[in-house]
């Protein structure tokens, strides 16, 4: 193939694909942050020298297995130029096989391993990265300067898939929650919620304050409450960092936003 | 020589009979106790005759007095109710007869009330009562000015209890008699 | 050439880009806040007319770590759980060995004594983010300490919860005695927990329905004097009291308004009361309502602008809101059984009162327009509540089957109903205002 066809047919099937994952994401992304489990996906199959065909979509269940090298680019919004430069990342990871672009929206991993406990243990994660163990048909893990290369060549905007983006945002969840002493007011304090912007280092640990950023509920006569229940929500990371998250997708939760919202609870 | 012993033998007769009966009286101990001490002998000599009977009166223009010529000094209601029935009715009746019969005194008439209800409304509640009987007795020919009301509400219950049985009796008017 | 026009056409025709990760968090655990409230020390242990300054900087963490802990929303944890603080420590204290205690935020402060004068400081931390979140300082006389303690528990507890304070404020109610059908009662006042109590009547008269004044030490209540009930206006400081008007027959239910200017009460005639109100300053009466009703159990709404009271205008005791020049007058209780009592909330949100369900009485909050009625408890009789200053804490009495009686408080969110300690019976608390 020429370069030239080789673009070609790599930008339609970018298309393709940005296409089909716009559509299935609008679709069941809200499903599958609702629901608590990860749903169990369909194994894919993964050639010995898969090539990288997109911007790497790092899987979750595959990542114990070193079997991807996750895009450790910034979740910022920005149209991603990723089939360019995707193309020039040496296809060190498997992540998807050219044939099966109907089936990216769904995360290709590989056989999932079974979560070491019914909460998602991001512990045992990533003490399993950490140790760099491959399994199966996957190059081992990056050498850090492999790492930076990968870093520079991702394209900012790479995406997590639904996945992805619920596995992180559960272990997430699941590591701030039990740290948050909702405020125990009246009517109030019971409908407000706030959006605090945390910032974490790659060890997980808090790198700034956490942020406020906006919050519902507050009004000008209840503004001791607002403040009392923001600082509950802040307190709440504080004390649970920090996170233990997985480092390959550092590019992800390196900085997000968190929702309190203690509406649902009675 | 034998009057000299009559008493004697008298004595120890009496002795005799008297070691009869503390055998006779004395109890068998208790288990895990010591006899109780026999009971002291009686002397048949020294009885006490029964009380004689105290014949009573009432004073004239004395609550008892009152009760004595209706029968009662109190009457009762239904739950949340201030009307006054039948039997009430001729409790009161009987109850202003008196008060004419004797103007030597005046009467205050407290209205009560059971437990079930907040503190304000039964004081109000009582009130009602005592001024519904008070109103009959002035219907009966009482003098407005010798009659007072006050209501306890909820605080003086003639019957502790929380029962229907207990209710029913605190639910009440009573006629107070005090004097001029 | 090419590839160039068809990477930029990549980029542009690029799938919407990945939005930032946010995360709801939408559960947490309810618990109260574990809090260190270390002894406070003293740069030197003088001797006070309340005992030594070493003494006092106990009993001031004391009375602080009992105040909040009686909300029901923060734990004081265990004083050996962490090191003491020195007064070097109070202003800068060293925040890990506290946090490994468990406790969430460190309340201190110190206790000096000066010419007569006690000085009591007090700071709060927020463990996490090691800001110092609150810097006072009072001075009191010895003989008052306690206030200042209650003053720094005040300032802790609303910079962490938002509410305002009210532990540095008094009850005032009826301690009972003797069999129901010979009771005696006294009016008693003691600050809100339970210290410095008194008795303020003999008993030798019955006493009933104790009101704060929420500006004063004025208390308005029921004297049975001479078999005479009437509502009374006593100062609680002087001794001092009259009656309110000149009424002829039973005067009742008395209640003040917020700034403390006015009473509104009842009037009993013949068979139906009336409310009334009353003007402190020029003691004048108006009337309010009329009608052959039982119209009782009055109470402002904190702008003064209306008033709550139950009636049974309607054929059954419920609760009702008027203007308060008494027009206008709806009903806003429609729930199961009878309601009365009402007791509008110094917030003006709510009115607590006392829901009747056949024989069992509980306590209960409503919005003024009637709905949104809540429980808050549920035991045999529980009646006669009473808002504490911040319109967050309710105190009732409480009566057993065995006639036994006591007061309670409870939070509004239904929570912590818990027994408020007396010498003996109690009942008809009325909780005085947050002191200056």
């Amino acid at each position: 193939m020429t370069e030239r066809s080789a673009l070609l047919f790599a930008t339609l099937l970018h298309l393709a694909l940005f296409a089909g994952l716009s559509l299935e994401l609008a679709g069941r992304l809200p499903k599958m942050l609702n629901e608590p489990d990860i749903t169990p996906v369909e194994f894919v199959e993964i050639a010995d020298a898969p090539t990288v065909t997109e911007p790497p979509k790092p899987s979750m269940e595959a990542s114990p297995r070193e079997s991807e090298r996750p895009a450790p680019a910034e979740p910022e919004p920005e149209p991603p130029a990723p089939p360019a430069k995707a193309e020039d990342t040496a296809p060190q990871d498997a992540i998807v096989e050219a044939p099966k672009p109907p089936e990216k929206p769904k995360p290709k991993p590989a056989p999932e391993k079974p979560k070491p406990q019914p909460k998602l243990d991001t512990g045992a994660l990533a003490a399993l990265i950490d140790k760099s163990k491959p399994q199966a048909p996957v190059k081992p893990r990056e050498t850090s300067q492999f790492a930076k290369s990968i870093e520079k060549a991702i394209p900012k905007n790479a995406q997590l898939s639904a996945i992805q983006a619920a596995t992180l945002e559960q272990s997430i969840r699941a590591q701030i929650a039990p740290c948050w002493n909702p405020p125990l007011g009246g009517e109030d304090v019971a409908q407000m919620t706030a959006i605090l912007r945390i910032r974490l280092n790659r060890d997980g640990s808090i790198a700034a304050p956490p942020e406020f950023v906006s919050q519902t509920g507050a009004n000008a006569g209840n503004q001791a409450y607002a403040r009392a229940f923001v600082e509950t929500a802040k307190r709440a990371v504080l004390r649970c960092s920090p996170l233990e998250l997985p480092d390959n997708l550092y590019a992800f939760w390196r900085q997000f936003e968190l929702n309190f919202d203690p509406r649902l609870m009675t | 020589m034998m009057l000299k012993a009559f008493p004697v033998l008298m004595l120890g007769g009496a002795l005799v009979l008297a070691g009869c009966a503390s055998k006779r009286d004395v109890l068998p101990p208790a288990a895990t106790q010591p006899a109780p001490p026999p009971p002291a002998p009686i002397d048949r000599a020294q009885t006490v005759p029964p009380p004689a009977d105290v014949g009573s009166r009432a004073l004239p223009g004395s609550q008892a007095a009152l009760v004595e010529a209706a029968g009662s000094d109190t009457i009762h209601f239904a739950f949340d109710r201030y009307d006054i029935d039948t039997e009430a009715r001729s409790i009161l009746t009987r109850q202003a007869r008196w008060l004419q019969d004797n103007p030597g005194v005046n009467a205050m008439v407290e209205g009560h009330a059971d437990e079930r209800g907040t503190r304000e409304y039964n004081l109000a509640l009582g009130e009602r009562r005592a001024n519904a009987a008070k109103n009959f007795l002035v219907a009966q020919g009482v003098a407005t000015g010798r009659l007072t009301t006050v209501s306890y509400g909820k605080e003086r219950p003639a019957v502790e209890g929380s029962n229907e049985a207990a209710w029913a009796q605190n639910r009440r008017a009573v006629t107070v008699v005090v004097a001029r | 050439m090419m590839a160039r026009i068809l990477a930029l056409l990549a980029i542009l025709m690029a799938a919407p880009a990945a939005a930032q990760l946010r995360v709801d968090i939408t559960t947490g655990i309810e618990q109260p806040m574990p809090i260190a409230v270390p002894v406070f020390p003293t740069p030197q242990n003088a001797p006070t007319e309340a005992g030594t300054t070493a003494e006092l900087g106990q009993q001031v963490a004391g009375v602080i770590a009992n105040d909040l802990g009686g909300t029901g929303l923060f734990r004081a944890v265990n004083q050996n759980a962490f090191p003491r603080l020195t007064m070097a420590t109070v202003t800068a204290p060293a925040f890990e060995p506290v946090r490994t205690s468990g406790a969430q935020a460190l309340a201190a402060g110190a206790v000096t004594a000066s010419g007569g004068v006690l000085t009591i400081s007090c700071y709060l931390y927020d463990l996490f983010s090691e800001e110092q979140l609150v810097r006072q300082e009072f001075t009191v006389t010895p003989a008052g300490w306690r206030r200042a303690a209650h003053k720094c528990a005040d300032l802790i507890y609303s910079r962490l919860t938002g509410e305002s304070g009210y532990f540095d404020s008094r009850i005032i109610y009826v301690a009972e005695s003797g069999p129901a059908t010979n009771r005696v009662k006294r009016l008693a006042i003691m600050d809100q927990d339970g210290a410095n109590h008194r008795f303020l009547t003999s008993g030798q008269s019955m006493v009933l329905m104790p009101r704060f004044s929420p500006v004063d030490e004025t208390v308005s209540y029921l004297s049975f004097a001479g078999n005479r009930p009437r509502q009374m206006l006593y100062n609680v400081a002087t001794g001092q009291q009259r009656t309110i008007g000149d009424f002829d027959s039973m005067t009742f239910a008395g209640r003040f308004s917020a700034d403390g200017r006015k009473l509104v009460f009842s009037v009993m005639r013949g068979g139906n009361s009336d409310i009334y109100s009353y003007d402190i300053a020029t003691a004048t009466p108006t009337r309010l309502t009329s009608g052959n009703y039982i119209d009782t159990s009055p109470s402002f709404s904190p702008d003064g602008r209306q008033i709550a009271f139950e009636s049974d205008r309607g054929g059954s005791q419920q609760l009702y809101v008027m203007n308060a020049d008494g027009s206008d007058a709806r009903r806003i209780s429609f729930g199961n059984g009878t309601a009365g009592s009402p007791v509008w909330s110094p917030r003006g949100d709510l009115i607590a009162f006392t829901r009747m369900t056949g024989p069992a009485f509980r306590v209960a909050v409503i919005r003024p327009d009637g709905s949104g009625e809540r429980l808050l408890t549920d035991a045999w009789q529980d009646e006669s509540p009473s808002w504490a200053p911040n319109g967050r804490v309710i105190l009732f009495t409480r009566t057993e089957r065995s006639g036994r009686a006591g007061l309670r408080s409870v939070d509004l969110t239904g929570r912590n109903d818990r027994r408020i300690a007396t010498p003996m019976d109690a009942s008809d608390p009325s909780w005085g205002p947050l002191l200056k």
